[in-house]
């Protein structure tokens, strides 16, 4: 009945609060929907993103062409050809790049076709001097046919990457073509064959696949909300600490503490209450970080985000990560004697922690020493196990390390919290 | 047998140099008022805590109607009520639900009559609804002071209950205490409204740097000291005024 009367009487101090409200349940929605948006680009998926490259073709011929249409084709670069009505020259292309109107400019040289159809001859007759079905070429003395790519400074490392490596697989691929179908005129001319030789399909040699390490979603990847959404649902309850600590200190500093002190076997029942009520706030910020992602995302063009079918797992989860976020609030209540102390330390821990913990990039991406230091964070634990219900669809038993770390770190805090809050009572 | 029964007590708190209460005997008779009179900072908070158990003795032995507080603080704490200095109320919670909520802490089932008698009493009920932390300075010592009495204490101890309220406030809360005292309850004063002592205690003891220094019956000590107050018997014996 104590503890029942202290949920009753948190929950009319919160509900009265409209700071504090703002504070443990819009701050998190707006910061997960901003931070969602924002992160949204970073983490897309480039196979759907059409990116602007100005193309020059001075070949005019059947390299420049392969190299137009492929690239065209692939539906992920847009080739920009003409600037405001002119057609574009080498200099023009240069100019909107180095200007900064675009971010990459692909230029394809005058005679590239006869170029490399000249150095693929002598490629073709080397090889058949090797079988002594022909003469030994002359040295080949020129130089490489050139596809010269240029980039704006501004462009991200991963996207220049990105683009160089297909634009280096388009010209591989003109390169075999051309090799074959010079082979294949040679043969024809030694054979005396009128027959069209059958082309290879050299695609088809190896095949590079991918297949899921779950089952039970299709196309599902890491995007943007599958990351923010757990990850700030994390760095929110985890903020419990600012609300909790500070009403608790300020309840000190009032003198209701002590009262509760004076009111014979009540104080247990007080802290109690106060444990329960907040970890109850947990779950719900819990639950509505999870509607942000499941019905709000959406409906500013963000994917939907996936949680997965076991409902009785996100219970565990949520449960244990509200377990200890709660928990640690009570350690940093009692550790402090005043309001700015413990907000401040709880408010810089917490950043720290989440920092560590992988909540604004993803741990993998993080440098060593931070990934091995992120093992001691909390969130880290947190983000794992959400990751390991919603995406790896795992079973209890692959969820049992992380909940066994939050249990553990949620019986230290309450043991600390216990043995600190008992010390500032019997000084 | 006394309500309150010191005897030699000495506290010192760790890392300070000099003890808060040093060698304090105290009798304190059942339904008698008592004033514990001194300034900040002469132990008077620190002999309460020990009385209510929240702080144990380094030596010397305490018994509150016959227990020790030290290891009987529930049973002590159930037979003691406490009105603060500090205002120990929730102030989001209305003057109501702060009594509400305290009855179920002492373990009671608040009865909403009896409460709102008590706001009557101290002419709180018209604003029973309102936030506490709407009250006047007068109304929130009076709420506190309501606060103290709920589980019908037998021992009530006051830390300066008028500080900072109206006139009409404190003539309230003395004649309330009056009230009680004539019911049998025993009352603990402190305040540095020696007046009011004066009017309201049989005995006071006056407490400086730990140690009760003097103690007696108010007209006695009047007499002793061949003054017609208080605060001229406290600055001889003392020989510093007593400062909030």
């Amino acid at each position: 009945m104590k503890v029942l009367a202290t949920i009753w009487k948190e929950f009319l101090t919160l509900r009265r609060d409209p700071g504090g409200m703002a504070l443990i349940f819009l701050m998190p929605v707006l910061l997960v929907t901003v931070m969602s948006l924002v992160e949204d680009v970073p983490f897309r998926d480039y196979r759907h993103f059409s990116f602007d490259i100005v193309c020059v073709n001075d070949d005019h011929d059947t390299l420049g062409d392969y190299i137009e249409q492929t690239l065209a084709s692939s539906g992920s670069f847009h080739l920009v050809k003409e600037y405001q009505g002119k057609p574009l020259t080498k200099a023009t292309g240069m100019d909107l790049v180095s200007s900064g109107h675009y971010r990459a400019f692909l230029y394809i040289p005058a005679h590239a076709t006869q170029r490399l159809n000249g150095k693929t001859a002598i490629v073709v007759q080397s090889l058949m001097s090797g079988f002594g079905i022909m003469d030994r070429p002359e040295r080949d003395t020129t130089d490489a046919v050139e596809i010269k790519v240029v980039f704006d400074p501004v462009i991200q490392v991963n996207v220049k990457q990105s683009l160089l490596y297909a634009i280096e697989k388009i010209v591989a691929g003109a390169e075999n073509k051309v090799l074959m179908a010079k082979f294949s005129e040679q043969v024809k001319k030694m054979t005396g064959s009128n027959d069209t030789m059958p082309r290879p399909d050299l695609s088809k040699m190896i095949a590079v696949t991918s297949e899921k390490s779950y089952e039970g979603f299709d196309e599902l990847a890491m995007n943007s909300v599958q990351h923010n959404v757990p990850a700030w649902a994390m760095f929110a309850m985890f903020f419990i600490v600012f609300p909790l600590a500070g009403n608790f200190i300020k309840e000190r500093e009032d003198g209701s503490l002590l009262r509760m002190r004076l009111i014979a076997g009540s104080r247990f029942h007080f802290i109690a209450g106060k444990y329960v009520f907040h970890f109850f706030v947990c779950q719900v910020q819990f639950a509505l970080m999870l509607a942000v992602g499941l019905f709000l995302l959406p409906l500013l063009g963000l994917p939907r985000l996936v949680i997965g079918n076991e409902v009785l797992h996100i219970a565990l989860a949520a449960t244990c990560i509200s377990l200890a976020a709660t928990a640690y609030g009570m350690a940093v209540a009692g550790a402090f004697r005043t309001h700015q102390q413990a907000l401040t330390f709880g408010a810089i821990s917490v950043v720290l922690l989440a920092a560590i913990g992988g909540v604004w990039v993803p741990v993998y991406v993080l440098p060593h020493s931070l990934q091995v230091a992120s093992s001691i964070s909390p969130l880290s634990w947190g983000l794992e196990l959400c990751n390991d219900v919603f995406l790896r669809h795992t079973g209890f038993r692959q969820m049992l390390p992380q909940i066994g770390r939050l249990l553990v770190f949620a019986a230290g805090c309450l043991g600390l919290a216990y043995f600190l809050h008992n010390r500032q009572n019997t000084r | 047998m006394p309500a309150i029964l010191i005897d030699k007590v000495t506290k010192q708190y760790a890392g300070s140099t000099k003890p808060a209460v040093r060698d304090l005997s105290l009798t304190i008779a059942r339904g008698e008022v008592y004033g514990l009179l001194g300034h900040n900072g002469a132990g008077k908070s620190t002999t309460v805590m020990m009385i209510c158990g929240l702080l144990r003795e380094d030596s010397g032995s305490i018994k509150v109607f016959g227990d020790d507080p030290a290891h009987h603080g529930p049973a002590v704490r159930r037979r003691v009520g406490v009105a603060t200095q500090d205002i120990a109320l929730f102030p989001s919670l209305t003057g109501l639900e702060n009594l509400q909520y305290l009855c179920r802490m002492y373990g009671l089932t608040p009865d909403h009559n009896k409460l709102m008698a008590l706001l009557e009493r101290f002419g709180l009920a018209a604003d029973a609804g309102k936030r506490a932390d709407s009250y006047s300075g007068g109304m929130k010592r009076r709420l506190n002071l309501i606060a103290s009495v709920l589980h019908d204490p037998e021992l009530l101890i006051l830390d300066e209950p008028t500080a900072g309220v109206d006139v009409q406030s404190r003539a309230m809360i003395i004649a309330y205490l009056r009230e009680m005292n004539a019911k049998g309850m025993t009352i603990i004063y402190s305040s540095h409204i020696l007046e009011e002592v004066e009017k309201l205690c049989q005995r006071v003891g006056f407490l400086s740097e730990g140690v009760l220094i003097e103690q007696g019956a108010t007209a006695d000590l009047l007499q002793k000291y061949r003054t017609d107050s208080l605060e001229n018997v406290y600055l001889t014996v003392s020989g510093r005024s007593i400062d909030v």
